[in-house]
């Protein structure tokens, strides 16, 4: 994961700033094209990746800049708060000074560090797998009595704008650092087999920094407007939200739901923000544990939250779609600083349903539309079959419009607005079609940061291929629809429009399996 | 459901002129056995006592059927084993039917065929979503008249989301035999699904008295805690926590006598949130002990951490800050054996926040002496 993060920084200052030109460049190169003309699949590529420019331009326009920091002044909050720390200082000497540590009349505490016997507060019994009697005589009995609210730091003055401050709920470094000096550090030990639940291990990705996990006080608002792959509100609540939606078991979708809405529900103020964290930690593994599969599940699952993936790719496929050399595999190559990992062809990954599902949900919708049929005579308007009535109307043309001709002469031309639909829907395909590019660039990166071996470029290269194939059906059908124009209608077959707009539609049915087939199979790379 | 095709085997009566010396006894007896179980499965809808012995059953069957030719297999068989894998959500659903429904084709039974390929369709939509399933829908085409209504109404509704309202409330009605009482109870929480996905809360809780009804009905324990579940959901998910209480005790209890240890960490894991924020200490306590070692047997070591923090959060709440901090550190130094490093960071958090709590010197002298206590200080 750090690999990857840190390969994406280093790409994103890689990548200059470009200015996004404008598509005439596009239209152009479509212009030079001949009707009929065969395209060798690296053309049609280019010319499908320059369609998509126009596509991936709106959406390099439509890039949002995060939200930096909002400043709190917190002067008078502090003045008052430094007059209650005052009088809490005072109570908490005097608090300590009659707490009694297993003194009294209850058991003894282990002053001489023995411990074991049915009357030692400390041995809390029964903690794992045990029965769950109300009346266990080892259930821990200390008296030590809940002590008063937090203290409160004073944040000293600094001259220094670019210091980074602890706000006034987050755990103070000398919180963990006490205990880390009594029960040493929490940290991993190398990776051990995985075995039951805790083989789904995506959400622990938030879970490494103690520090992070808890807070002095649990307020409302330390709830919302949480985000980002590490943080550890918004993983799990990511996770409940993508099974949610894609999960196939019921029971896990009511988990994933929960997750996904109630969040707030299940924080309490007795447990600590640390314990709301680990209810919704728990109930992330519980619901990729209720929908099953193990580690292929759970891997579809962190790839749901490579959120980052679709913006560095757009970032780095942009230059390359300048230059007219849009192709997924080179975009996957550019992204990962080196060529990424491949099989051969004959040897394509299984493919994961719930991965695909992933990918999809990281990527903006896409809009692929249908073409519609075309109707030559739409422009002309309706005519009665009553005999007055076509009198009547041809004298209103006249009084209005001053024109007495026919407009159903037989050799009046097919005008621009009655193709135009189709020629719209034709241009929409080759710019779904160059975006799929991008899109399946950034699905093989998205793949590659949850493991980076994965062998993801063998699919990226069949993906290429077929869409080059797309490509090169819909300028075909595209190119012959645009001779339709400026046509004298005895010249225009009605049955081969119709064949052209059906070969359209053929284009875009391959072009939306092609998207599900590469979705799955370059998420099957993960188990590959 | 169509009728059940006769099976030429296993359906036919006892001959008395059979010649005993010439027949295999055992392999008779195997005979009669499956009989009597195809016979129930066949009248039995898949809940409650009957769903858990179904596998069973099936499988008792089908090891019958291994004797004598594949083109005698019992379609309704297949059809049971499909309806057992899809309502699990496991994908070979989509294979049994299919085989299910190339026998009935075998044996001329071409409505037993559709109803399978309609339900191959469906299981295909749930599984890999409509829009895989549409080409395949679309080869079955429609019929006038159609020879499966509820099937083929079910199907649609899986097939087109939009509309999946009126198609199983369509089905609804027709779905009276006591047989397909689970293809009832599965259409139920459909519809509730769907009256949710349209934002109609109140309408999905109606449906889901009722599934809890027929549910119950039928003695089916884990379906009502499912049913329970929903409508706990549904009043978390709307701000009314207090409505959801009663349903998350009848699930967690519905858990436990499945012996579920999943899902008693599920309903358990939020029910003992909503004891805490009610300060029911004593309610939240033994749910919390059930759930640490339901999670423990389970390998969920994040949930262990959970329940430990949900118990240790029981003492906070009574002023027994150190008790707190046995339970915490105790299970911390546990988790680190376990190399649950993730589900320890929990735990070294909450032991921060207590410190915060605490003070440090109360909060250091304490875990000392729990540290002490354990032998495990470092």
């Amino acid at each position: 994961m750090s690999t990857s993060s840190h390969q994406q920084r280093r790409l994103q200052q890689q990548q200059p700033e470009h200015e996004i030109q404008e598509d005439a460049r596009d239209q152009q190169m479509l212009e030079s094209l001949e009707e009929g003309m065969e395209l060798a699949p690296d053309q049609a590529g280019r010319v499908a990746g320059q369609f998509g420019n126009a596509a991936l331009a709106a959406l390099l326009g439509g890039q949002v800049a995060t939200p930096g920091a909002a400043g709190v002044d917190l002067e008078e909050e502090e003045s008052v708060e430094l007059v209650e720390e005052l009088g809490e200082d005072i109570e908490a000497g005097q608090e300590l000074e009659s707490r009694d540590f297993g003194g009294g009349g209850v058991p003894a505490a282990p002053a001489d560090g023995g411990g074991g016997s049915s009357g030692d507060p400390w041995d809390v019994g029964h903690l794992f797998g045990g029965d769950d009697e109300d009346d266990d005589p080892n259930a821990p009995t200390s008296t030590g009595r809940l002590g008063p609210s937090p203290r409160r730091k004073i944040k000293r003055p600094t001259d220094d704008p670019f210091e980074e401050t602890l706000d006034e709920g987050e755990l103070q470094p000398e919180d963990i650092n006490g205990v880390d000096k009594i029960i040493g550090p929490t940290k991993a030990r190398g990776e051990t087999p995985r075995f039951g639940d805790a083989q789904y291990a995506a959400v622990e990705t938030c879970l490494a920094e103690p520090r992070e996990l808890g807070r002095r006080d649990l307020e409302p608002e330390d709830l919302v407007g949480r985000h980002g792959a590490t943080d550890p509100i918004s993983r799990p609540t990511a996770i409940g939200s993508f099974i949610a939606d894609s999960g196939r078991n019921r029971r896990a979708r009511t988990v994933g739901r929960l997750l996904a809405t109630g969040t707030a529900g299940l924080f309490s103020q007795s447990n600590g923000f640390s314990g709301g964290v680990a209810r919704l930690c728990s109930l992330a593994v519980c619901a990729e544990a209720l929908e099953g599969g193990g580690p292929r599940t759970d891997r579809a699952v962190a790839l749901a939250l490579a959120e980052d993936a679709w913006p560095t790719t757009v970032g780095c496929a942009r230059p390359m779609a300048q230059k007219g050399r849009l192709h997924a595999p080179e975009v996957l190559d550019a992204l990962l600083g080196s060529r990424a990992p491949s099989q051969p062809v004959e040897q394509l990954p299984p493919p994961s349903v719930l991965g695909g599902r992933a990918l999809e949900g990281l990527l903006p919708p896409a809009y692929i539309p249908e073409v519609p049929e075309l109707d030559l005579d739409s422009d002309l308007p309706e005519s009665s079959t009553d005999p007055d009535l076509q009198e009547i109307d041809a004298a209103l043309n006249f009084f209005l419009t001053g024109n007495n001709s026919n407009r159903r002469a037989p050799d009046r031309p097919v005008p621009k607005s009655v193709v135009q639909p189709a020629l719209h829907s034709a241009r929409y395909l080759m710019n779904a079609a160059g975006k799929a590019h991008v899109e399946f660039a950034a699905a093989g990166f998205a793949v590659s940061s949850v493991r980076p071996d994965a062998p993801v470029r063998s699919p990226l290269e069949a993906a290429d291929r077929a869409l080059a194939r797309i490509a090169r059906a819909i300028l075909r059908a595209g190119r012959k629809l645009e001779q339709v124009e400026g046509t004298p209608r005895t010249e225009v077959d009605p049955a081969a429009v119709q064949a052209m707009t059906e070969e359209l539609n053929t284009a875009r049915e391959r072009l939306l399996e092609l998207r599900q087939w590469s979705f799955e199979t370059i998420a099957g790379a993960l188990d590959a | 459901m169509p009728d059940a095709q006769r099976d030429p085997l296993l359906d036919v009566p006892v001959d008395p002129d059979a010649r005993e010396d010439l027949v295999d006894e055992a392999f008779l007896d195997r005979i009669y056995d499956g009989q009597r179980h195809l016979e129930h499965l066949r009248n039995h809808p898949l809940l409650g006592p009957d769903r858990h012995a179904a596998t069973e059953r099936i499988r008792a069957v089908a090891a019958v059927l291994q004797e004598i030719p594949d083109d005698l297999a019992s379609a309704d068989l297949f059809r049971l084993a499909g309806d057992l894998s899809l309502e699990a959500g496991h994908g070979e659903a989509v294979d049994r039917y299919l085989r299910g429904a190339a026998a009935a084709r075998r044996k001329g039974d071409f409505r037993c065929e559709r109803d399978l390929h309609l339900r191959a369709c469906r299981a295909v939509a749930r599984m890999r979503g409509a829009e895989s399933a549409r080409g395949f829908f679309q080869e079955l085409g429609k019929r006038d008249p159609e020879p499966c209504p509820i099937t083929f109404a079910l199907t649609c509704a899986d097939i087109d989301p939009s509309t999946a309202r009126e198609n199983l409330e369509e089905a609804l009605q027709l779905l009276t035999d006591p047989a397909r009482a689970h293809e009832r109870l599965m259409a139920l929480e459909d519809l509730a699904e769907a009256y949710l996905a349209g934002k109609e809360p109140s309408r999905a809780i109606d449906v889901l008295k009722q599934a809890l009804k027929l549910a119950e009905q039928w003695a089916d324990q884990g379906r009502a805690g499912h049913a329970h579940a929903l409508m706990a959901t549904i009043h978390l998910t709307t701000g009314r926590p207090e409505a959801s209480l009663p349903h998350l005790e009848a699930a967690f209890a519905g858990a436990i006598e499945e012996d579920d240890d999943l899902l008693t960490v599920v309903h358990g894991t939020v029910l003992c949130g909503l004891y805490l924020d009610r300060e029911r200490w004593s309610d939240a306590e033994p749910v919390a002990r059930r759930i640490l070692a339901s999670a423990e047997r389970r390998g969920n070591w994040i949930g262990v951490a959970d329940a430990a923090l949900a118990w240790s959060a029981t003492f906070v709440g009574q002023d027994r800050a150190s008790a707190a901090v046995a339970v915490v550190g105790r299970t911390l130094l546990t988790l680190r054996q376990q190399n649950a490093h993730a589900a320890a960071a929990l735990l070294h958090a909450r032991l921060g926040e207590l410190r915060a709590v605490m003070g440090d010197e109360a909060f250091d002298l304490v875990l000392r002496r729990v540290l002490a206590a354990l032998g495990s200080a470092t």
